[in-house]
């Protein structure tokens, strides 16, 4: 292989340069400024010996620009090994081969990286229009493969249109592989970056914890349901019990699973809701879930409080396929160690004094329950911006401020149930979600963030008790932002909402996109798990042979489709009309003998022909100058076409 | 449309990649020769394509790899979708890289003669019936390749390949490979079309023959405007420039040729037996300055080798006889 062929055209540098600046670009959120630096410094010099403005930097000037980029990568991601580092490094490498990039190779090794950069964009964001933005990308890294190995000198966009018919008819079949290919699970546990994560849901609940998530419209999960929509004001989706309270802060002490297994009788008993939940990463081991859950799959359990829990923490987004029974109770006869949810710090004199007056007048827990409802109503105030409280805060919280939102409420109300002798227990999680019509489902957002607690009454077991609904009804009643909208501290991190506007034409766009969003999310990016039933509705029976089968019906298709391309390809090109002429002329003469021989110029055939046809030797010979007029003169003239036409006609016409 | 059967029989031939006819006599290498074409045109079809990733075809795969371990360990099915795009555009890569060398005709026009040591040259026409294949290469086995694309269907190539020893040179093995669009793969098809080329001997500079073949005398370089001139004659199309008397032509405008009756009666003979001082090779190759020599000069000359005669005569056309003739000398082991 001569060494000529392995140098780099003009062209194919160029796009080599274009494919730094897209396979970097969507990583300039995450890369440190000395990497995106050192890749501007290091494409902008190989466009100036492009220009022939420079030279190839010196190797002392590579072996500097080598340390400082190992330095920067090994010191600028203080997180250590983690993906970004590892995305930095390739960035860092393959930016500082640009800069020594002149034959086949060096081309070669930068453009492989370049892919495999480009990919794990999609560990970053993964949204549609970085999905379209990445397709576009490995387009033209295609491209630029393309013109390492093509010799043709054409013009700056002619190899972008060759390599978009190679690609194209590649798109179908990635479909179908996506579709088909088995999926495997985790080889190893992976580590996500902090800038990667997300704000949700503490283990333990202080009340003023609840006004954080606030403030952030994050998409908590998404769920929709098989059957019949639930109404909003039931949708409480419970994801950690709290019994354990030390004066300021609920928590739970021991949260375990047991292997308690859900009878059959439970199931019989009762009306199930089935549905899907989409759960975003929250770096926890817990699950919202609607109660009582009773179906769920194994990779999660469920504890005795009828919460669920994943085996380790959801790093990655989840998907969950749950059943709840709304009317079922879990062991409604019996309660194990009733003095846990009794237990109580010392302090708050005001509220044990009232406590104790209920105590003495012998009411039910019903009755107290309504006692304690009935004073929020009359008086408190449901405010996301609530004073600070003292050291005693149920004490200042029930008879100095009045104000506060759900975490006050639901942990008051724990404290004077206890008081008064009810076992009671913090439940926090997410109540309500909006509603998506488009593709029915609800989006739950971390302002819907709620706290709330369940009452162990004799003979009906655990009772949900939320406070918040008679203080402030309609933000049960309604989502979260519509009963906020107006509240100072609602939403404060996003001042220009884009989830405002409900009803209107920009509020119908936004769900509509949502819903195409969902569509992805459900579709796309956790097709794994509608994988099995999609495959099963389309073979009837999962199997190797029928997979095989699926694809090789549209892999033979697409070859088809490339051959047959090839096939139009190959047409011969329009005969020219002077050529056409002789052609006739040479027909009209076969017969006799007097065909043009091949390779014979029109020029000798004509002298040939009328040695043989005396009496049209100065048609012959017109034919000829003719003949080389039209072909040789660079332009077409019609009057000479028929000229000739017409002489050849009478040639014709005479013989 | 070749079959899936086709393909892998082809992926199976990987042998073919370092050496074409690997293990003389082996089966493999019997059944590639036998399915190698032999004749001046030849169409390349499915019976004589190989196909086999390239090196950085098995980088590609390793890429995939690579990705799909990422995919599944972050489960992150984006990552997967690029992964089936990089799989399905390598599946099809090896279509597109096949038809890029199917149906293409190669066409032998001709070789040029050359001396030891210089590059021989050979023509070939590609042609496909108006459908363009681009980035061509082709190479005798061992030697430089030429790479061409066939913008509008055909294109004509020459070839150039290193000679050593003088004799008739057969450079045996053709090949035609592609490896476009994206370097995956190579298609691939080794050829044996029947070029023979005349490698004369290096010319030597060495003793003039001592016999003048049928005269006694040595022969000598005429000198021009000698004593021995002896009259004019017409010139005659094909006469050396070198005897034209341009002085007369200038006067008369008439041109002549200066008569050297000794150049006649003395015809000179290149004889074998004039340097039996030298080996056979070395022998050649004086025989072959000597006649360049002398055919520059306009003079007739006749060859005379061991078993072989070669009545005198001028002109290139003579040239080119002797040269022939000199090339196909058996060498001294025996056949050429």
């Amino acid at each position: 292989m001569s060494t000529a062929s392995q140098q780099i055209s003009r062209n194919g540098l160029l796009w080599q340069l274009v494919c730094v600046a897209l396979v970097v670009l969507p990583h300039l959120t995450h890369l440190s400024l000395s990497i995106t630096g050192l890749v501007v410094v290091c494409a902008v010099w190989r466009f100036w010996v492009w220009r022939g403005r420079g030279r190839f930097p010196h190797w002392a000037i590579r072996a500097v620009l080598v340390l400082i980029a190992l330095v920067v990568v090994l010191t600028g991601y203080r997180s250590g090994a983690g993906i970004s580092t590892t995305v930095g490094l390739l960035i860092a490498g393959f930016s500082l081969k640009l800069i020594e990039l002149h034959r086949r190779r060096d081309a070669l090794v930068m453009l492989y990286v370049a892919i495999m950069v480009t990919a794990t964009t999609f560990l970053f964001d993964q949204s549609i229009w970085t999905a379209l933005y990445v397709i576009f990308t490995l387009l033209v890294i295609m491209t630029t493969l393309l013109t390492l190995y093509s010799n043709a000198e054409g013009s700056f966009w002619q190899p972008l249109k060759k390599a978009g018919g190679f690609v194209l008819p590649a798109l179908p079949l990635m479909v179908l592989l996506f579709l088909v290919m088995p999926r495997l699970g985790a080889f190893w546990e992976v580590r996500l970056d902090p800038a990667t994560a997300r704000t949700g849901l503490s283990d333990s609940m202080s009340p003023g914890d609840i006004t954080k998530l606030l403030r952030s419209a994050q998409v908590a999960f998404r769920v929709s349901f098989a059957e019949a929509q639930p109404a909003q004001n039931s949708l409480y989706w419970r994801a950690i019990v709290l019994p354990d309270f030390d004066g300021r802060r609920w928590y739970n002490a021991s949260r375990q699973s047991t292997a308690e297994q859900v009878s059959r009788t439970e199931l019989q008993t009762s009306t199930v809701l089935s549905y899907e939940l989409i759960l975003e990463p929250n770096q926890k081991k817990w699950v919202p879930v609607l109660e009582t859950v009773v179906g769920y799959p194994a990779a999660l359990s469920r504890l005795p409080d009828a919460t669920l829990m994943a085996g380790q923490k959801q790093l990655l987004r989840q998907q969950y396929t749950l059943q709840s029974s709304p009317a079922l109770m879990l062991n409604p006869q019996r309660l194990d160690s009733p003095e846990r949810y009794l237990s109580l710090p010392d302090g708050n004199p005001k509220a044990r004094a009232l406590a104790a007056q209920w105590r003495s007048s012998n009411l039910s827990a019903e009755a107290i329950i309504e006692q304690i409802l009935q004073r929020y109503t009359a008086s408190f105030i449901y405010t996301l911006e609530p004073p600070a409280l003292s050291n005693n805060s149920i004490d200042d919280f029930l008879f100095e401020t009045q104000k506060g939102f759900c975490g006050h409420f639901a942990s008051a109300t724990t404290y004077l149930l206890r008081l008064a002798g009810i076992p009671a227990r913090v439940v926090t999680g997410y109540q309500g979600g909006e509603y998506n019509p488009f593709e029915s489902y609800y989006t739950v957002r971390q302002y819907d963030a709620h706290a709330w607690l369940e009452a162990w009454i004799e003979g009906r077991g655990w009772v949900r008790i939320d406070p918040t609904a008679a203080v402030a009804p309609e933000r049960v009643e309604q989502s979260a932002d519509q009963a906020f909208a107006g509240q100072p501290g609602f939403l404060a991190e996003r001042p220009l909402s884009a989830l405002s506007g409900q009803g209107s034409l920009l509020g119908v766009i936004r769900l509509r996109w949502e819903a195409i969003n969902y569509g992805w999310q459900r579709w796309v990016l956790n097709y794994h798990h509608q994988q099995a039933g999609l495959l099963q509705g389309l073979l009837g029976q999962v199997s190797v042979m029928r997979i095989a089968l699926l694809l090789f019906g549209p892999f033979a298709l697409v070859i088809g489709f490339i051959m047959l391309r090839q096939k139009l390809r190959s047409r011969l090109p329009k005969e020219d009309f002077a050529d056409r002429q002789v052609r006739l002329l040479s027909d009209h003469f076969a017969p006799k003998g007097l065909a043009r021989a091949p390779g014979e110029t029109v020029r000798h055939y004509c002298q040939r022909l009328s040695g043989v046809l005396t009496d049209l030797q100065d048609e012959l010979l017109s034919v000829a100058d003719q003949y080389e007029r039209l072909r040789y003169a660079g332009h077409v003239d019609k009057l000479e076409q028929k000229n000739l036409a017409d002489i050849c006609r009478v040639c014709r016409q005479r013989v | 449309m070749p079959s899936f059967a086709d393909c892998s029989l082809k992926l199976m031939s990987w042998a073919e990649v370092m050496l074409p006819t690997a293990g003389d006599g082996t089966f493999l290498s019997r059944w590639m020769a036998r399915r190698r074409p032999k004749s001046r045109n030849v169409t390349l079809t499915h019976k004589n394509i190989f196909i086999f990733p390239t090196l950085a075809g098995w980088f590609y795969l390793l890429l995939c790899v690579l990705l799909f371990l990422i995919a599944t360990n972050y489960q992150n099915n984006l990552i997967h979708a690029v992964v089936y795009f990089l799989l399905a555009l390598g599946i099809l890569t090896i279509h597109y890289t096949f038809l890029n060398l199917s149906g293409l005709q190669i066409r032998f026009i001709k070789a040029h003669a050359c001396y030891a040591g210089e590059l021989a040259e050979t023509a070939f026409q590609l042609v496909r019936n108006g459908r363009p294949a681009d980035t061509i290469q082709l190479n005798w086995r061992g030697h430089q390749s030429s790479v061409v694309s066939l913008e509008q269907g055909e294109t004509s190539v020459t070839l150039y390949s290193q000679t050593q020893h003088r004799g008739i040179y057969r450079p045996g093995l053709l090949c035609v490979s592609t490896v476009y669009p994206f370097g995956l793969l190579r298609a691939w098809s080794w050829l044996e079309p029947p070029v023979e080329i005349y490698v004369y001997p290096q010319p030597l500079k060495g003793r003039a023959p001592t016999a003048g073949g049928v005269g006694e005398e040595g022969p000598e370089i005429p000198q021009q405007g000698g004593a021995d001139f002896t009259g004019y004659a017409l010139y005659q199309p094909g006469a050396p420039l070198s005897q034209i008397d341009w002085k007369q032509y200038a006067r008369r405008g008439e041109l002549l040729l200066k008569q050297y009756p000794e150049h006649q009666d003395k015809r000179l003979w290149l004889n074998w037996q004039d340097w039996p001082e030298l080996g056979v090779e070395q022998r050649l190759s004086v025989i072959c300055y000597w006649a360049l020599q002398w055919h520059r000069a306009g003079l007739e000359y006749g060859l005379s080798l061991p078993g072989q005669q070669l009545e005198p005569g001028s002109g290139p056309l003579h040239l080119q006889q002797v040269l022939e003739r000199l090339a196909s000398f058996p060498a001294a082991g025996g056949a050429v």
